[in-house]
């Protein structure tokens, strides 16, 4: 199969925990399809583990919701809620492409790539 | 006349309030991890994008600085943040990063720090064991857990 060009991953770890949501797509990811992913990453863990990583979520969040224009790859943050424990997070990776763009900056790309 | 008392702990304290404090810092990590890549002989480059859509620079340092060393197939990436009291000023931890699609992941050394020359040494000490040294993910994942917890 081709390579995609627009991928990446929202992972959960530490604390024996690893659990992660990826995407691979032949369009970047949007806003709310990346927001999707990441509550589904949260779907996955205990809600203790959520707990855990409270912070960090809403951290990875601000990320997507803040993103203007998109986020270009290669990127990757680690957010964790505790310095005491920085093995318990919350990594964003934007491996590939562009992600967290809005409906409307993907019909505008499609429009310049029939352009071109 | 300077003592320990009087000298700040910590380097480029205002790093991510004054674009050119964050600047000197970043300087300061690409010199560090320059002068490791020369001791290793071995050629680094950056593998993250610290630019927004609008080609505007990112000033959060998540990370603050990164290399990609490809003749070892190893990353390192430093995450800079400021002192919290009660939180130890240095953690690392091996993490890898998926940067060639379809090929074996890049093994990452990450460093989280408050800036200061103890943490420096620390980082550089880290740095030299997985790029000098050679130590491979799990010897290092060993030294760190000895080290840092």
């Amino acid at each position: 199969m081709p390579p995609k060009a627009h991928r990446g991953r929202f992972q959960a770890q530490g604390d024996g925990l690893e659990e992660s949501e990826s995407w691979s797509q032949d369009e970047p990811l949007t806003k709310s399809n990346a927001l999707e992913l990441l509550g589904k990453l949260k779907g996955k863990l205990k809600p203790a583990d959520v707990e855990k990583r409270k912070k960090s979520f809403e951290k990875a969040k601000r990320m997507i919701e803040d993103a203007e224009g998109g986020i270009d790859a290669v990127k990757k943050r680690s957010f964790y809620d505790d310095r005491k424990r920085r093995d318990i997070r919350v990594d964003v990776e934007i491996l590939g492409g562009k992600a967290f763009v809005t409906i409307i900056i993907i019909i505008i790309l499609l429009a310049a790539w029939k352009i071109l | 006349m300077e003592n320990s008392l009087t000298q700040p702990k910590y380097l480029f304290p205002t790093f991510l309030a004054d674009k050119k404090v964050f600047n000197l810092a970043e300087a300061y990590w690409r010199r560090m991890i320059t002068a490791i890549a020369e001791e290793a002989g071995v050629p680094s480059h950056s593998y993250i994008n610290h630019f927004d859509s609008k080609g505007r620079k990112e000033y959060d340092a998540n990370p603050i600085f990164d290399a990609f060393f490809p003749s070892l197939y190893k990353a390192v990436r430093i995450i800079q943040e400021e002192p919290e009291a009660g939180a130890p000023d240095i953690a690392a931890w091996m993490d890898s990063i998926d940067l060639f699609e379809g090929k074996t992941p890049v093994p990452e050394l990450v460093i989280a720090l408050a800036l200061s020359k103890e943490t420096a040494a620390d980082a550089r000490e880290l740095a030299r064991q997985w790029i000098v040294e050679r130590h491979s993910a799990a010897e290092m994942q060993q030294l760190i857990s000895r080290r840092y917890r």
